[in-house]
């Protein structure tokens, strides 16, 4: 009995070294995923260095957000390395206060409790597919804002409780920097956030592979269990799958619409440019995408991988004119690239078409939803092309979405690396709000620091819908100078808050997890250097800016 | 050890004013405060209540910033580090984290000195030892009694073997053995080469320990010299002797009066033990019948480390250090500041086996009138203690007509 209270002891005594220990676990596929794509970009500068530098202006800002985030990594490899001794004494203290704290605790079995009832809560159509869907949705988006309330909350009590209960004025009388002691604190919570995170992660995998499991088809009858097959299959190619999306290249065609514009201002007065440019863009984008009764429309992607096995699948949304449901089929062709008239629809269908067809189902597919469907992969040509067109049944004009235009969705991989490397966005996230929550905390008292944080965070969250509402020039033009000028304030000061303000909405890999895309290493990367090392960065630096100069032994209210 | 003119510390003006958000004065807490501490010495910085002795320190320690002139620690600023790895601080209150123990609160601040594990393992048992909490070095701070969280708030201070020592109110909160510990340790550290400055407002502390002190009144500088020069009362003569007959003493009373000494001047009395050795004799008398307690134990001796750098860079420091010691013994003959008489252990024993005789063999002595068997002070702390009280009142009532002359 005296050996196992000893061994527990040590136990808690060690815990920041275990949570470190974990932590290190958690990291260690990201160094494989990283080494390995190293590897490839080192065999692709050897294979043609020329060629290989002018692909990375392909993506430019892929290419700033790699380098960033090495850079980034460099420096706080080179900055731990060197004060580790500092950093990882303020880090362990800052874990063992959490676990005293006991508020990562309570939420974590919070989670446990409210995470396997969400299958017997939440409503969905039934299939298998959505019901997983839903698992993983919620779980994930559960997990995130319990962490993200942790890292709020972890960040800023430390720091004020700290300065408040003076216990900084021993510390700092210690040979620690200030700096070192908020960066201590920031590696503290990352650690103990990423390893509950990733515990919570863990059981939301194990509950959605539970959820999905097929039942015993024997005890069903033949029509249910084929049916329920079909289902299973549709889960496996669809959820369980990481595939790579390939879409189409909308045309530009921006110069019909501004010599319209032009056209219209000169005719009518003055007029809404932004919204009328707008709508032109997507009524001439619409024809480009719109097949006519009993006609077809064509498509082709590039960059698909030849030589797979495994079926692709087609997503697509489309409308008829009158509402209603889609009937048609989709067709791939067989053809070489070959010159093709953009403005000439009808002329593409000239390409060979396939032995292969693939009929909508007797009623229709429902308009204004997705819609999914496979094809086998040997229409794929040598050079990653592939043609597909849509001969309309409908009766009606149908009209594919122009927002969401319709892709190609070709497997990669299994499901478990983009489940991690989606994990690893969501510790961004975490890593982010500990950030701000320091430099909230250096510059607020308690109450106040947290709640700034937390209308950031949820800033944060509809930073997009608030861009694209309210600072998206209207355009109005005519305006007296005054309101001009204001207009412009307004946009401008707006812009640079919706930029500085942390994004979580455009990184949320969420949505593309649950629908089987794949959640890229380049996305991870852009959301690394985006709200890690430049935004996350930047709120530590001003954190420890203030902090090294403020006065510690008076407490701000 | 007695001082050295190598300053530790320096105050050069200071001067620290708390504004309100506004940026209008609110209080003027430092008033151009000038300073010095030596090498080697104990200075104590005395003053009642809102004199700005924690306000000074905290603007040396650089947890607060001056609004004017300068600190100078070891000839730097207080906001270097190097500097801060030579510097112990025993806040008034110990702000420690309540959550850890005794030993990893210690290994928490060995961390921060960059100490090896080894050597954060043999200092902490050390410093838990030294400050008597064997037995509770595993239980949570936030389940320590004011007295023992202030024990480990003095191992902290010293977990560096520090060369300042900075120790504000530091026998507040401890009883009356931690404070003889804490009396003694302080003599300690100073005999092994230590600067100590104390911040206080208990005057017999201050007046048993300090080679020289400060008075601070209003901010500003009141008094300032050795305890020697201050408490001396250069019009009154003591005379001390064993136990007289009363013929013999009415004889002395009698010639000194008739050298002149007016009636109300002569005072004759049996001294009697102060409380606070009468309070560490029970103690003593209790621990050798080993008697449990659940709280603090009596401390375990003064760490070997302190004051023994093993380190190779403290070596190093070290070897500096005692050669500009010896260059400076070698110039001057003599140290600048005398060195107060204060008891030491083998004295006071020696004292209290001659008060406990004077006691018991009480009796003929003609008492002066107010001076009972309970007054808990020596005729010697009596004087002193006077002496400092009229310099105190006297800083009163100089800044009082400060205050009117400004008005």
């Amino acid at each position: 009995m005296k050996t196992v209270s000893k061994a527990w002891d040590w136990f808690l005594r060690r815990m920041p070294e275990v949570f470190l220990f974990l932590f290190l676990v958690c990291m260690s596929p990201l160094v494989v995923l990283v080494g390995r794509g190293l590897v490839k970009h080192v065999v692709r500068f050897v294979g043609g260095p020329g060629a290989y530098l002018g692909s990375l202006s392909d993506d430019p800002w892929l290419t700033a957000a790699i380098g960033v985030c090495i850079a980034g990594t460099a420096l706080m490899v080179y900055v731990f390395a060197r004060h580790w001794g500092a950093i990882w004494a303020v880090g362990r203290k800052t874990v063992r206060e959490a676990l005293h704290r006991k508020v990562t605790i309570v939420l974590l079995l919070f989670f446990v409790v409210l995470m396997p009832s969400l299958p017997f809560v939440l409503k969905t159509e039934g299939t298998p597919k959505s019901q997983v869907q839903l698992v993983l949705l919620y779980s994930l988006c559960l997990a995130l804002v319990l962490m993200s309330l942790v890292a709020i909350f972890l960040t800023t009590a430390s720091v004020c409780s700290e300065v408040e209960h003076k216990q900084v004025h021993i510390t700092d009388t210690k040979p620690l920097r200030r700096w070192q002691f908020l960066l201590g604190k920031w590696f503290g919570v990352v650690v103990l956030c990423t390893v509950v995170l990733s515990l919570m992660t863990a059981g939301t995998y194990a509950l959605s592979v539970y959820v999905a499991q097929p039942p015993n088809y024997d005890e069903m009858p033949a029509a249910d269990a084929a049916r329920r097959k079909f289902q299973q299959l549709a889960l496996a190619r669809e959820v369980f799958v990481t595939r790579r999306s390939v879409t189409i290249d909308l045309p530009d065609v921006s110069e019909r619409v501004n010599k319209e514009v032009a056209e219209l201002m000169a005719t009518q007065g003055p007029t809404l440019v932004y919204q009328r440019r707008k709508g032109l863009t997507k009524k001439y984008w619409a024809e480009y995408q719109t097949a006519d009764q009993n006609s077809g429309i064509f498509w082709r992607f590039a960059g698909l991988k030849p030589g797979r096995t495994e079926p692709i699948q087609i997503r697509f949304k489309a409308i008829g004119s009158t509402g209603g449901r889609i009937m048609g089929r989709f067709i791939p062709c067989w053809g070489q690239e070959t010159p093709m008239e953009e403005d000439s629809v009808k002329a593409r269908l000239t390409l060979r078409r396939s032995d292969y067809d693939l009929w909508s189902p007797p009623e229709g597919w429902v308009a204004n939803a997705f819609h999914e469907f496979s094809l086998p992969a040997r229409y794929i040509s040598p050079e990653g092309r592939f043609y597909l067109a849509f001969e309309n049944h409908s009766g009606v004009a149908v009209m594919f979405d122009t927002i969401h235009p319709i892709e190609v969705l070709q497997p990669e991989e299994g499901f478990l690396p983009n489940y991690y490397r989606a994990v690893l966005v969501l510790v961004c996230h975490v890593a982010l709000l500990a950030a701000l929550g320091l430099m909230a905390g250096s510059l607020f008292s308690f109450p106040v620091a947290s709640l700034v944080v937390f209308c950031l965070f949820v800033g944060g969250m509809v930073s997009s819908w608030f861009y694209s509402e309210f600072v998206v020039p209207t355009g109005i033009i005519e305006l007296s100078s005054v309101t001009f000028y204001l207009d412009q304030a307004w946009r401008l000061f707006a812009t640079v808050v919706v930029q500085v303000m942390p994004d979580f909405g455009s990184f949320s890999p969420l949505g593309d997890l649950v629908n089987g895309r794949l959640v890229s290493l380049g996305h991870v990367s852009r959301a690394a250097a985006v709200l890690v090392f430049i935004k996350g960065g930047a709120a530590l630096l001003i954190g420890m800016f203030f902090y090294g100069r403020r006065e510690l032994a008076r407490v701000i209210v | 050890m007695p001082g050295t003119d190598e300053n530790v510390m320096e105050l050069i003006e200071l001067t620290k004013v708390f504004r309100d958000f506004w940026g209008r004065e609110r209080v003027k807490a430092v008033d151009h405060l000038n300073l010095e501490v030596r090498r080697g010495e104990v200075f104590g910085l005395l003053g009642p209540n809102g004199s700005g002795k924690t306000t000074t320190v905290r603007i040396v320690l650089g947890l607060l910033f001056p609004t004017q002139g300068a600190v100078r620690l070891f000839g730097r600023g207080p906001g270097n580090v190097d500097i801060k790895k030579r510097v112990g601080y025993m806040p008034e209150e110990s702000h420690l984290y309540s959550y850890l123990n005794a030993e990893e609160t210690l290994d928490f601040f060995a961390r921060l000195f960059g100490l090896s594990r080894r050597e954060r393992q043999r200092r902490t048992d050390a410093l838990i030892d030294m400050v008597g909490l064997k037995r509770a070095r595993r239980r949570p701070l936030g389940e320590f009694s004011k007295g023992m969280a202030r024990r480990i708030g003095l191992a902290q201070a010293l977990i560096n073997d520090p060369d300042l020592l900075i120790l504000d109110e530091p026998t507040t909160g401890l009883d009356p053995v931690g404070a003889r510990e804490m009396k003694d340790l302080i003599l300690t550290l100073r005999e092994r080469g230590k600067t100590v400055f104390v911040c206080s407002h208990l005057l017999s502390d201050v007046e048993e320990i300090c080679d020289r002190i400060g008075i601070l009144y209003g901010g500003k500088s009141r008094a300032l010299g050795t305890v020697k020069e201050l408490l001396t009362a250069e019009d009154v003569t003591q005379i001390r002797a064993p136990k007289l007959d009363k013929q013999i003493l009415d004889s002395v009373v009698k010639m000194i009066r008739e050298a002149g000494g007016a009636d109300s001047t002569v005072e004759v009395s049996s001294p009697t033990r102060r409380l606070e050795e009468f309070f560490l004799n029970v103690i003593n008398e209790a621990r050798r019948e080993r008697l449990m307690t659940a709280g603090a134990e009596m401390g375990g001796g003064t760490a070997e480390f302190l004051g023994k750098p093993e380190a190779e860079g403290e070596a190093l420091l070290e070897e500096l250090v005692l050669a500009g010691q010896e260059a400076e013994s070698e110039i001057l003959d003599k140290p600048a500041q005398p060195t107060p008489a204060l008891p030491r252990r083998e004295d006071r024993a020696f004292i209290d086996d001659l008060v406990s005789k004077g006691a018991a063999e009480d009796g003929g002595i003609e008492e002066s009138p107010g001076t009972g068997p309970q007054a808990a002070v020596t005729p010697d702390s009596d004087v002193r203690d006077r002496v400092l009280r009229e310099l105190m009142d006297q800083a009163d009532e100089d800044a009082q007509d400060d205050d009117e002359d400004s008005q």
